[in-house]
């Protein structure tokens, strides 16, 4: 789990319970969070958050698995996972969303081939998600 | 040229017949060189110096982890190489390196396989391996000056690794590892924070210290960053990294 390579981090970043994080919180490799982040978090690898985890950040990053409390909006390039007991409140945009009985989201979700980034900056939101039929709009609340 | 740099313990009869087998076997691999021997009024950092006026091409710490450490921060940023030949206790460092205790510690130095490594520096100190700080009072760490880390009250030690089992001492980052012992109803859990960074600022309270490579002491708060590519040392086949 905390091998590296020899050019840059790659080892896990791992943020304990009981942790506080504040500010804009980059990583280069994976990241493992059970403790609470406020501001930002990006990565172009992996970020896990943990059932004991409470996040008030915006998040972007290649894949995302979320299993505790997310309040911002969530960029997952190729997956996001909401488990069962996670409870997201921000818009969503990814490639991929998996969604376990028992999540909350409430949020704007796009997902599809379209970049995630793009769905989440863009303006003319709407107006793009009804040319694009595979995108998925769920607006306000959802229990899932 | 070696050069050897004998730390003070080694004048003590107990270490003298391993001192002998070393200077033997340095002599029969045509390894021999000047020695300087450090005391209470010879600092590493000027016999060093004087050294590598002299053309001492690779300087050798003979001695504990003290002894590394001194050597280190007088060669930091220089062409010369470190060699280490351990004696005494603790010689982590050494261990780390892959470099073990006694005549192999020679053939080590003989075999003269060089890396160039990175070096942590906290408060103008450099140090190779870790600086550990084991506080009860809240700690704060703040990295990169993008974001800060803050560790709650109770039994806390930090670690901020270049080199250990853990941490590799080439991939340009220090790693800060935060292990909190945490009552939760009637046990006791252990949680473990792991945090890439390559320069910060470290603080508590209470004014914790943190002890740097296992010899010297550094009060909070300070900084602490990661000079990448600095030291080129001579290792072992077993090296950690």
């Amino acid at each position: 789990m905390f091998t590296q390579k020899e050019e840059g981090f790659a080892g896990a970043t791992v943020i304990a319970e009981g942790v506080i994080v504040e500010g804009n919180f980059k990583g280069d490799g994976p990241m493992i969070i059970d403790g609470t982040v406020k501001g930002t978090i990006a990565t172009s690898k992996s970020v896990e958050i943990g059932k004991s985890a409470t996040i008030e950040a915006n998040i972007k990053a290649d894949s995302v698995v979320i299993g505790g409390f997310v309040k911002g909006n969530i960029v997952a390039k190729s997956r996001l996972e909401l488990l069962s007991g996670s409870h997201v409140e921000g818009d969503i945009a990814t490639g991929t969303l998996i969604v376990a009985e028992g999540a909350i989201l409430n949020g704007k979700c796009t997902t599809g081939t379209r970049t995630p980034q793009d769905a989440l900056d863009t303006k003319s939101e709407a107006a793009k998600l009804k040319e694009v039929p595979q995108q998925q709009k769920i607006n306000g609340k959802a229990r899932v | 040229m070696h050069f050897y740099v004998y730390d003070e313990s080694l004048s003590s009869p107990k270490l003298a017949h391993a001192v002998a087998e070393i200077e033997t076997r340095l002599t029969d691999l045509g390894l021999q060189g000047r020695i300087g021997r450090l005391g209470p009024l010879k600092s590493a950092n000027d016999m060093i110096r004087q050294a590598i006026r002299s053309g001492a091409t690779t300087v050798v710490a003979v001695g504990n982890d003290r002894t590394v450490a001194d050597v280190i921060n007088a060669l930091a940023g220089s062409d010369v190489a470190l060699g280490v030949i351990p004696i005494g206790s603790p010689t982590r460092i050494a261990e780390l390196l892959g470099v073990h205790p006694g005549e192999a510690a020679v053939e080590t130095l003989a075999a003269r396989k060089i890396e160039t490594v990175d070096l942590g520096k906290i408060n103008n100190h450099y140090f190779l391996t870790s600086a550990e700080v084991s506080t009860d009072d809240a700690i704060t760490l703040e990295c990169d000056e993008h974001y800060t880390v803050s560790a709650p009250a109770g039994l806390s030690v930090i670690t901020i690794a270049n080199l250990s089992p853990g941490a590799q001492c080439q991939d340009g980052y220090l790693e800060a590892t935060i292990e909190s012992s945490r009552r939760k109803w009637l046990r006791r859990s252990l949680s473990r924070t792991v945090v890439p960074f390559r320069q910060g600022r470290i603080s508590s309270h209470e004014g914790a210290v943190a002890t740097v490579e296992n010899s010297y002491t550094v009060k909070l708060p300070t900084t602490i960053e990661i000079i990448p590519r600095t030291l080129r040392i001579v290792v072992g086949r077993e090296r950690a990294f």
